[in-house]
């Protein structure tokens, strides 16, 4: 019996709005994220949350972000029993930094923009980030449409487990501070890296002494451009003297890639390399001394929810690794890192 | 037996993969290799670095910044001789072996599983059955042994304060360079006492 051929012809004009329909949805969900980066610093808001971690406690949070005179600021309030003071974060992204989706993050996750869900009694649209792997969790987002801002949060294992999640259970937002405002983080509280990041990404935008919210931008002259440019190369070039390491990665899980060798200091002797895939983020320590010797096959592992930690010797050296991903992932990078030898 | 295949069976031990003949194999090296012995006691003890904070946290300016300045300020366990709590015994008559053999053992497997708390355990392993499987009595345990336990304590401080020292700077340096959810969050909550 021959098909209905009618349908025949229906079929390419279906699988291609199929594909089209998928990939718009791709691009819905990564503009969201996009967004939720961009729209959190604009607000002033407070909020209860609860995390939890696999086979460990609930606890629930306090916390509240304000913006005075251009200037972030965060406090976050542990509210469970022996909770203690109100602690006022280092940083105002703890509630969500995603990096602008790349390509490269593309060939490790696809995104996917999820139904309408609910949470804290405002809907929010579920986004997914799926590994297409087996070397990072699946993070699922239910972000605020209309505030942008991250109200659920969870990161799910290959056993399709629930490793860690975090979600509001009451969220108010005070005030929206107009998109065209410039937004500093607190300078007495941010760390050395992040205040540089955002102190060197506001010079290239505006003068250098106009950084606070509600005032016009100054006019940016060639000399101040220059000047700009001449500090930033300079900090560049000293910036990879310190950064300069021995070790070296061969090869690092796909999607991921070395972006610190320094983390801020270097602690007795130690050092501390970062590699990231724009979702999740591995600290690798190393330290020589003890485990000359040793047996380098001997390997510790611990979790803690979705923190993973590995501990190896490796060329005498004790290498301990540190990160939101699993724990084949960080034997992966383990197996990757190597020690330049002089010749 | 090779170093090779003693290093195998400690890894199955705490990744709760040995079985019964294999954990008591391991009991008997652990009699003659005292390398193995001193292995054994600091990998268990590196389960317990995650353990919850006892202080309030009363940092009101730059929390995460100042977890430098806080761990800077600890004491070097290194140099703190921790007090010997296991009795030495010089003569061991054949009634005593077992039971001191029973008494070593459960240090090293009542240390590994008191300090794991819910917040940080051994990947895969159940705690309880951990230590059910790793209390039983040694046979011919030599209690010399025991005195060269003292010197693990200093290190498995040390050890516990390293690794946590490393979690914080992950914290906090990864969570500045990087992008990352909720680090200042995971941050409070592993501090907060609860």
């Amino acid at each position: 019996m021959l098909p209905n051929t009618k349908f025949i012809g229906v079929l390419p004009i279906v699988l291609a709005a199929s594909f089209y329909t998928t990939s718009a949805y791709a691009e819905d969900a990564i503009s969201l994220l996009n967004h939720m980066n961009e729209a959190i610093h604009k607000l002033e808001y407070s909020g209860k949350l609860v995390f939890i971690k696999k086979d460990s406690e609930p606890k629930t949070l306090e916390i509240e972000h304000s913006i005075d005179a251009g200037v972030e600021k965060e406090m976050i309030r542990p509210l469970d029993a022996n909770s203690g003071e109100p602690v006022e974060a280092s940083s105002p992204f703890s509630l969500n930094t995603v990096a602008r989706v790349t390509p490269e993050m593309q060939e490790v996750y696809s995104f996917d923009l999820g139904s309408m869900s609910k949470v804290a009694g405002r809907p929010c649209r579920i986004i997914i980030a799926r590994p297409k792997d087996r070397k990072r969790y699946l993070q699922k987002y239910c972000i605020d449409e209309e505030w942008g801002v991250l109200l659920q949060y969870s990161l799910i294992n290959q056993q399709r487990e629930t490793v860690e999640r975090f979600m509001f259970t009451d969220f108010t937002v005070y005030q929206k501070l107009p998109d065209s405002s410039n937004v500093q983080v607190a300078s007495a509280n941010a760390t050395a890296v992040g205040a540089e990041k955002i102190a060197v990404s506001a010079a290239k935008m505006v003068s250098p002494v106009a950084l606070t919210a509600t005032q016009a931008k100054a006019p940016v002259t060639a000399e101040v451009e220059d000047a700009i440019l001449v500090e930033t190369i300079e900090k560049k070039k000293q910036k990879e003297k310190d950064n300069y390491s021995e070790w070296f990665f061969d090869p690092l899980p796909a999607g991921f890639k070395m972006i610190s060798t320094a983390g801020g200091e270097k602690v007795k002797g130690e050092e501390h390399i970062i590699v990231t895939d724009g979702l999740g983020s591995v600290s690798i320590f190393i330290m020589k001394g003890e485990e000359e010797g040793k047996d380098e096959k001997a390997q510790s592992s611990m979790e803690s929810g979705a923190l993973n930690i590995l501990t190896q010797v490796k060329d005498g050296y004790t290498i301990t690794l540190v990160g939101e991903v699993p724990k084949v992932t960080l034997q992966d990078i383990f197996a990757g890192l190597k020690r330049a030898t002089i010749k | 037996m090779t170093n090779t295949t003693k290093t195998e069976m400690l890894s199955a031990f705490l990744d709760n993969e040995s079985s019964e003949f294999e954990l008591r194999r391991l009991l008997d090296e652990i009699q003659k290799d005292e390398e193995l012995l001193h292995k054994t006691a600091q990998y268990s003890l590196i389960g317990e670095v995650m353990r919850n904070d006892q202080s309030k946290v009363t940092v009101k300016n730059d929390f995460l910044a100042g977890i430098h300045t806080r761990l800077e300020d600890e004491p070097v366990y290194g140099e703190v001789q921790v007090k010997d709590t296991i009795p030495k015994v010089k003569t061991s008559p054949a009634w005593l072996r077992p039971a001191a053999g029973f008494a070593l053992a459960a240090s090293i497997a009542a240390v590994a599983v008191v300090n794991l708390d819910s917040s940080m355990k051994p990947s895969g392993s159940d705690a309880a059955q951990l230590a059910q499987r790793v209390v039983q009595p040694a046979q011919n345990m030599i209690v010399a042994k025991v005195a060269a336990s003292q010197p693990l304590f200093k290190a498995n401080a040390a050890i516990r304060s390293r690794v946590q020292r490393y979690v914080n700077s992950h914290l906090k340096y990864a969570s500045s360079t990087t992008t990352s959810i909720m680090p200042t969050i995971r941050a409070v909550s592993y501090a907060t006492k609860y």
